[in-house]
């Protein structure tokens, strides 16, 4: 006899553990499908290990189980992520799909936790307003957001005051703060926690942000700077992004949205559990379950006509077109990502720094969204500004060393251990613009051990990206001057990568079931009682990181569903 | 070249002493010693190197197989002598080489010893695992006596840093070095 469930949530990270959460404290019993492990406490605890979770990229999907491909354009032909692929082995574990197992992407991410912009939900209206209607290119499939920040408003406070985001307010309903962000869209309150200790070289990086006229700000962050419900206070050991919490201080949906679930007795978690399709009604239009591999490859189904589908943007797109939900082809469409601007900076003084999260700093807002100052570049959008003084082992930091330097021999050793307590970076990120050429399918060749087709990603940067990173580029420079920095580099631009980990974009979230996917609440317009949720849905990608965002959308979804009910 | 023989197998987990001798060399080309500072013979990157590859898959076994062969087969017949043998200017000039068709990679069945990809690759993966056994845990073999922890002012594993600690300028020279071992000894002290 198939199992039958109340409702099944597919992917236990940042969006499905809230969803998890809100349904279970209503009384649903939900069964919570994740391809990847259980963590141990063990490993929390002993963490500290950058070959394990760096080197060695322990907690993320790895392509030799969980292939995706990529290629620059239609007449290329995909190849298995190039920059992650090779014997040298997994050494660009952030530049491949997030962590797995129950926490998902929470449970290595750095924490930066940002609210959209009122104007990041207009941002194609704002372009051409400014720029004219030919500003976009010929290709451009941008749209603005169907609902605007006041929408979100209430949903954002949720997850600053629900799951625990420590800040400094900058706009409480119109009131301007100068110690917080000038820049942010007004909120009704401000932080449960303020904000983290800085990193030793954020200082210098505030001082030097200030003479040049800039506003910086601290970096509101979803790590706790004090006991905040189920968080605790940060103890600034610096193995933080990429790596897991030892202390429960960054807030992970397996330690606030999950464990919240777990303890009304509702919630059932099946690890190592990987969906393989969507199942639905003869007619298509309605779904009635979830097949899915166990760790042995076993295949089990579960009938339920609630599924709520929660594996990231780009695993949620191919679910749905590994299960023939495409009826109008918007199905991995729109594929958007960061471009990131990393720069290194030499201090003259030690700057030590491996300590801190990668989000114990400041960040400068006055170049982002459509604050980007007139210019002859043709950026049409900014992009944040972050001083990144912390959270860097040197694994890492040798992987990141001036251009032109051999990377070997007695001038390479005396170079880095001379300068590596003395490291600094400064980093922006672009958001690729919605575009014709950009899209994920899945893979005609390539399969995953199952027989499951991979993702394959066809992408590259464009125009507008390249410009904005060269625009940033000596926006950072200036600023590391200014800070009197001994030298100054940045990393190859632009990326050789196409992964950033903020991929969105790819299930759109519309009005007209004819060009979206879902609607506003996430329900699939095609298949009714299937939600599929995550930054997919985004129509845009702001220059802020996606995540906040994303979880309030969650929590949209879920007050939508349970209304429903 | 010597045969593996009984004392090779109980020095090496996987590599054979050619491999172990070859290997070695180029890893103390990338972090030299002789400056008085520790460089990878000093925190025993070998070592790591060994362990890893007898944990790994095959298709990085294979790189370390055929890129020895194919490193000792280029300076045979450049300059008739196994890479280890050379002196350390030539050995820059042959790294110097390989690294310069860089751009060429290739895990494919060597083609010869002027398989410039293979050798591309391969030295690519040795300055990988170079770097991982100087600054990893000691616990997976490299970082001997966190020497290479010591030589950058890395304290290692840490559960935190205090405010003191995280002032500009401070020396973490002066905070002692801790190894994973460290801390489940401390959390094994704090149950007993
Ligand atoms: C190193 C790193 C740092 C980051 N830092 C930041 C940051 O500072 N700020 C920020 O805003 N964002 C950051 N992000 C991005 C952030 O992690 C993601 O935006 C967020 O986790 C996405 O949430 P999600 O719910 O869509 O998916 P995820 O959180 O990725 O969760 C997806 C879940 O689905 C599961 N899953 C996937 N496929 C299947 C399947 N077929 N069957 C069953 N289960 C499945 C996975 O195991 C996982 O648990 C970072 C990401 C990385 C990788
Ligand atoms: S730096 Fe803070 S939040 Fe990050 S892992 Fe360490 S204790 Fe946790």
């Amino acid at each position: 006899m198939t199992e039958t469930a109340e409702a099944i949530v597919v992917g236990l990270g940042a969006s499905g553990g809230i969803i998890a959460e809100q349904l279970t404290k209503a009384g649903i019993r939900v069964l919570a499908l994740d391809k990847g492990p259980v963590h141990t406490t063990e490993e929390f605890t002993f963490k500290q290990d950058e070959v394990k979770y760096y080197s060695r990229g322990s907690l993320v999907p790895q392509l030799a189980t969980d292939p995706v491909t990529w290629r620059p354009d239609e007449k290329s032909t995909a190849r298995l992520l190039p920059w992650a692929a090779g014997v040298r082995g997994n050494s660009e574990p952030l530049h491949l799909p997030p962590s797995i197992g129950p926490g998902g992407g929470t449970l290595h991410w750095g924490g930066a936790s940002w609210r959209h912009r009122d104007s990041d939900f207009r941002m194609k209206s704002l372009i051409e307003e400014r720029f004219g209607s030919d500003a976009l290119d010929e290709d451009s499939t941008m749209v603005d957001w169907p609902i605007g920040y006041e929408d979100l408003e209430p949903y954002y406070d949720r997850v600053e005051w629900e799951l625990g985001v420590s800040g400094r307010a900058g706009n409480i309903k119109g009131a301007p703060d100068p110690e917080g962000n000038p820049y942010e869209s007004p909120r009704e309150r401000g932080f449960p926690m303020p904000p983290l200790r800085t990193a030793a070289a954020d200082d210098r990086f505030k001082a030097a942000c200030q003479r040049l006229g800039y506003r910086p700000f601290q970096q509101p962050a979803a790590v706790a700077s004090t006991d905040y419900k189920s968080l605790k206070g940060c103890e600034y050991c610096g193995f933080c992004h990429g790596f897991l919490c030892h202390v429960n201080a960054k807030q992970s949906s397996r330690i606030t949205s999950v464990e919240a679930a777990l303890q009304t007795g509702n919630l059932e978690i099946r690890s190592n559990s990987r969906a393989f399709r969507l199942d639905r009604d003869a007619s298509g239009r309605r779904i009635t379950g979830v097949s899915y591999f166990d760790a042995e490859g076993n295949v089990h189904q579960v009938r339920s006509n609630l599924v709520v589908v929660a594996c990231y943007a780009l695993e949620n797109s191919r679910l749905l077109l590994a299960s023939g939900i495409n009826a109008n082809g918007q199905v991995g469409r729109n594929f958007m990502t960061h471009s990131f601007g990393w720069c290194s900076v030499v201090l003259p003084e030690f700057s030590n720094p491996f300590m801190a999260p990668l989000v114990a700093a400041s960040v400068v807002d006055d170049l982002n969204c459509d604050g980007v100052p007139d210019n002859n570049e043709g950026v049409l959008w900014g992009s944040v500004l972050t001083s990144i003084p912390g959270d860097l082992q040197p694994i890492e930091a040798a992987h990141n060393l001036p251009p032109g330097m051999r990377r070997w021999g007695q001038g390479f050793k005396d170079w880095f251990s001379e300068n590596y307590r003395r490291l600094m970076g400064i980093h922006n990120q672009v958001p690729s613009f919605p575009s014709k050429k950009y899209y994920c399918d899945l893979d005609p060749v390539v399969k995953d051990k199952f027989g499951q087709p991979a993702l394959r990603i066809t992408h590259d940067w464009s125009e507008h990206d390249l410009a904005a990173l060269r625009y940033f580029e000596k926006v950072k420079r200036a600023i590391a001057e200014e800070m009197g920095a001994t030298q100054f580099w940045s990393e190859p631009t632009p990326p050789a990568y196409h992964l950033s980990t903020h991929e969105v974009g790819t299930h759109r979230m519309g009005e007209n079931p004819a060009d979206s996917v879902v609607d506003i609440f996430g329900e699939s317009h095609e298949c009714k009682g299937l939600y599929v949720v995550g930054g997919g849905q985004f129509p845009t990608l702001s220059g802020y990181n996606p995540t906040q965002t994303l979880q309030a959308l969650a929590y949209l979804s879920a007050d939508h569903i349970l209304e429903k009910v | 070249m010597p045969a593996a023989n009984e004392a090779t197998k109980v020095r090496w987990v996987f590599l054979t002493e050619t491999e172990a001798e070859t290997v070695d060399a180029v890893c103390a080309r990338i972090f030299p010693s002789g400056d008085g500072k520790p460089g990878a013979r000093e925190t025993k990157v070998i070592n790591y190197i060994d362990r890893t590859v007898a944990d790994e898959d095959e298709a990085l076994r294979r790189c370390y197989r055929d890129g020895v062969t194919a490193l000792n087969a280029l300076t045979s017949e450049l300059y008739g002598q196994r890479f280890a043998e050379l002196s350390d200017e030539r050995k820059d000039q042959v790294l110097e080489r390989i690294e310069a068709n860089s751009a060429v990679e290739s895990t494919g069945a060597p083609q010869g010893p002027e398989d410039e990809g293979l050798l591309a690759t391969f030295f690519a993966l040795v300055w990988e695992h170079t770097i991982q056994g100087m600054f990893c845990d000691p616990q997976y073999g490299g970082n001997h006596e966190a020497l290479g922890w010591q030589l950058v002012g890395f304290p290692g594993a840490q559960w935190g840093y205090n405010a003191e600690q995280m002032r500009p300028g401070f020396d973490s020279k002066t905070i002692p070095i801790k190894t994973l071992e460290d801390l489940r000894r401390e959390l094994r002290r704090a149950d007993d």
